[in-house]
């Protein structure tokens, strides 16, 4: 076990390395000069265009400048913007507002997809079923923007139960309605995945076994047929939460959340190629940790599964 | 041969109806599937009788209903099945009809079950104690957590499994197939129920296995006073363990009563052919194949099979080891599954290897067939080493030696065509044009005994036994010399079975074919071996003519096999084949 972790976390390292490498190439092979952009319409003298890209390096070729790029993370330096922030100041800031938006989600979806899928599966082929079933390819069908604007206007504006907009470090309620509008799509999918497991697990030998023995049917449900239905949901949920940190672009443009998304676009359209690199790969990162997590997680949930 | 039960010592004597109140008294049990096509009639009007403490089995193929019957008892019908008439009364008391918590009641508390398949059905989540656990607790024990521990590890202990303490805390994977047995066994007679359901209780495990399980089983319920409902497929096994038998065929019960009665003289023509065609039973009457498939020996002479030492397979010290993966990265320790072994096919003949699971008689046929590279020893056909084939050779190999798998419905595409599925192997070895092999197809099936319009059908249409003949007739299309039958028969219910070893039989006779026939089913092997290679642990441990393992086994481990074949210490007296 400790083997296979660490073997799995040396692997960051070339992740990390190739990640890095064709991000920096990509941002820098982008068209237009972020430098003389910086102008404005009036635009700055050659020579002031010489000290910025000297100051920031962007006078020497590529693969210095990405080699100046990953000394300065080993020592925790990812540099600074073409205003003068720390990189790793912005990174701070937008972090934790995204992360606790995906929390918020992955907790939403994994409640009502869970519980819902669950109700579905037992009864399939029922009412229930059969409306959550539309509903949820209804959800998926939509685009986030479209749901955001509806649940804006009729929870917002019409009914004032929430917050329109987040703004500025924002709250737990006034998350909430983007985090309902961010879990949606990842909502239907967990439903539909446990209805089908559960569905699938509830003629399992074993699940007759228990009701064989007496067992009263809640307990046959929870411990046996739900229990071993949340295996792929779990691995689902876990894989999701990378999803949901990089995904939040629309979810925090709509609602005005100073996140990763909307930092990082700005970065792109502003040409802050260190910012774009360094959150890029901060979310590659969480990718890669998410899915080591949900491979623990795995071995956890079903004893047959043993790495070494 | 030792013979350990026998139904003149049975423990439990017959029963005279109407002395006792009976436990289980079903009358008329009508169940319907609902399907797409309608309601379905699955169980047709059964009656059945059970006393406290008595033995009863119900026999039949697969669906005759018994399994259906048995989980009607305890309202765990699969799917949309429901009880549509008749009624079933336990202790007294009416269990149709009884709504969810009062059969809950009944469950595990006064009717136990022992499952079919021990593979799927302990979850494989949980440790074996707490699922042990759970049966103790859903019908009433009361006690603390060291007292709950305690009566586990007493339950698994008494159900035959050696170190209970340690193994309740272990899980199913880590847990043989006999060991889930037991705990299965332990998980049914936890609440000490007075009515056990035992379906098919051990048809999945080894014969060796399945008899100590059994043996300890009926010791078990005997000593608790268990009454026992046995579901079975086999007859000669429902003889030996139960004293009544209830002989189910397409929903209906066809014929009941005392089991050395029904055995010895029955009644109903489907009882009759059951009783002859049950490997256990027919295995002490049948001689050689050759006997039986009355070889004339000019044809044997033709193929050239009768001269000696003409063999046309032989295995040299063959041996193959598999790599095991160490619980430290690039470690790993050898696993013999093969350990020198070799044996002579003769021409015309058949060759059985007999073993239990891991002994590594599916291994060697893969060695033969040329799917596995050994590590060591040869593999001669026709006197040319096989493993030192080139590619173009290997492809002119394939086409001599042919194989038929265990699972009829695994084996066939069923996207493809019966016609298709026949064809290919034609198309693929460039024989003949379209029309030829159209013709071809047609006299593969009549050889097949199937009717020419099966080419156009799928797998999906076809029975188990059909589908078997197919893929026969497939192993057939290209005149192999040699067909290599890995548990051929295993999957097949015993009247079918029947049928497709003699048409192997005829088949053989016919077109002077070599069998090698891997099997686990030492009764199978009495019909239609020649010589037998008994395996264990990847060695040989006997090679002798059929009918000298049979009649003068040299090993204990053959002695052993022999004594567990259900029925075989029954005496069956003369029945009409």
């Amino acid at each position: 076990m400790l083997w296979y972790i660490g073997r799995r976390l040396l692997q960051v390292i070339p992740v990390f390395l190739g990640a890095t490498l064709l991000l920096y190439a990509m941002v820098f092979a982008l068209p237009g000069d972020p430098v003389a952009a910086l102008g404005g319409e009036r635009g700055l003298s050659a020579a002031v265009q010489e000290q910025i890209r000297s100051q920031y390096n962007l006078d020497k070729p590529f693969i210095v400048q990405y080699l100046l790029y990953l000394k300065g993370v080993v020592t925790l330096d990812f540099g600074m913007t073409f205003s003068h922030r720390p990189v790793i100041d912005i990174i701070a800031e937008a972090v934790p507002i995204t992360f606790r938006l995906a929390l918020m989600a992955l907790v939403i979806e994994a409640i009502f997809g869970i519980g819902f899928g669950l109700v579905a599966g037992l009864r399939k082929g029922g009412v229930f079923d059969g409306t959550v079933l539309v509903l949820s390819l209804l959800v998926i069908a939509v685009p986030t923007f479209v749901l955001g604007f509806v649940m804006q206007f009729v929870v917002g504006v019409q009914l004032g139960w929430l917050p329109i907009t987040a703004g500025r470090d924002p709250n737990f309620v006034s998350l909430l309605m983007p985090a309902m509008v961010l879990a949606a799509t990842s909502l239907a999918y967990v439903l539909r995945l446990t209805r089908t497991s559960v569905a699938e697990n509830i003629s399992a030998d074993y699940v007759r076994t228990a009701r064989a023995k007496g067992l009263p049917r809640a307990q046959v449900t929870t411990r046996h047929v739900l229990r071993n239905s949340l295996i792929p949901v779990v691995t689902f949920l876990g894989a999701d939460l990378g999803a949901l940190m990089g995904g939040a672009i629309v979810t925090e443009g709509i609602f005005n959340i100073p996140g990763v998304g909307g930092t990082l676009f700005r970065a792109i359209t502003t040409g802050e190629n260190t910012l774009v690199v360094s959150l890029t790969t901060l979310l590659v990162l969480v990718y890669i940790v998410a899915n080591l997590l949900v491979d623990l997680l795995y071995a956890a949930l079903d004893p047959r599964i043993r790495y070494a | 041969m030792t013979s350990v039960t026998n139904i003149e010592t049975n423990p439990w004597p017959e029963r005279s109806a109407g002395a006792v109140e009976p436990l289980l008294q079903i009358s008329d049990l009508r169940i319907s599937f609902t399907t797409a096509a309608g309601e379905v009639e699955a169980v047709k009007g059964v009656d059945l009788t059970v006393y406290p403490g008595q033995s009863v089995a119900i026999v039949g193929e697969s669906g005759s209903g018994k399994s259906t019957t048995a989980h009607a008892i305890i309202d765990l019908l699969p799917g949309t099945g429901r009880v549509t008439g008749g009624s079933i009364r336990f202790a007294g008391r009416e269990l149709v009809g009884l709504d969810r918590k009062q059969v809950e009641d009944v469950r595990g508390k006064e009717i136990g079950l022992v499952p079919q398949d021990p593979m799927s059905n302990l979850n494989p989540v949980w440790r074996i104690g707490k699922q042990v656990e759970e049966a103790l607790v859903a019908n009433g024990f009361k006690g603390n957590k060291a007292q709950r521990r305690t009566r586990v590890a007493e339950l698994l202990a008494e159900a035959g499994l050696p170190d209970a303490e340690r193994r309740a805390a272990q899980f199913p994977h880590e847990f043989s197939g006999g060991m889930r047995q037991r705990a299965l066994i332990a998980i049914g007679l936890a609440s000490r129920p007075k009515l056990l359901i035992a379906d098919e209780p051990t048809s999945a495990l080894d014969v060796t296995v399945q008899k100590k399980i059994l043996d300890h089983l009926e010791g078990l319920t005997h000593e608790l006073g268990t009454a026992v409902l046995f579901i079975t497929h086999d007859l000669g096994l429902a003889a030996e363990r139960a004293e009544h038998l209830v002989v189910m065929y397409k929903g209906r019960v066809v014929e009941s009563g005392p089991s050395r009665e029904i055995l010895s003289n029955p009644q109903h023509p489907y009882t009759r052919r059951l009783v002859s065609a049950a490997p256990s039973l027919a295995s002490r009457r049948i001689q050689s194949a050759h006997e039986r498939g009355q070889v004339s020996p000019d044809q044997l002479t033709a193929h050239g099979s009768a001269r000696p030492g003409d063999d046309v397979v032989v295995a040299r010290n063959l041996t193959k080891k598999f790599k095991i993966r160490g619980s430290r990265p690039g470690s790993h320790t050898d696993f013999t599954a093969v350990d020198d072994v070799s044996f002579a096919l003769p021409r015309g003949r058949t060759l059985a290897l007999v073993g239990e699971s891991g002994s590594g008689k599916s291994t060697a046929a893969n060695m033969v067939l040329g799917l596995l590279e050994p590590t060591s020893g040869t593999v001669e056909f026709d006197g040319q080493d096989v493993t030192a084939l080139s590619s173009r050779e290997q492809f002119a190999f394939r086409r001599r030696v042919q194989p038929v798998f265990q699972n009829p419905y695994g084996s066939l595409d069923p996207m493809v065509s019966i016609y298709r599925t026949l064809e290919e192997p034609l198309r693929l070895h460039k024989t003949g044009d379209a029309k030829e092999r159209e013709a071809r197809v047609r006299e593969l099936l009549e050889m097949v005994a199937l009717p020419a319009s099966t080419m156009r059908r799928y797998p999906n249409e076809l029975s188990g036994g059909q589908r078997q003949r197919i893929a026969v007739a497939r192993a057939l299309a290209l005149n192999p010399e040699v067909i290599v039958l890995d548990e051929a028969v295993s999957a097949l219910d015993v009247l079918v079975q029947a049928q497709v070893l003699t048409l192997l039989n005829d088949l053989q006779a016919q077109l002077g074919l070599s069998y090698l026939f891997i099997t686990h089913d030492l009764a199978v092997v009495r019909q239609i071996a020649d010589e037998v290679v008994v395996m264990q642990s990847g060695k040989v441990v006997e090679h002798a003519a059929t009918d000298e393992v049979f009649d003068n086994p040299r090993q204990q481990y053959t002695r052993d096999l022999l004594a567990a074949i259900p029925g075989s210490s029954l005496e069956t007296g003369t029945i009409a084949g």
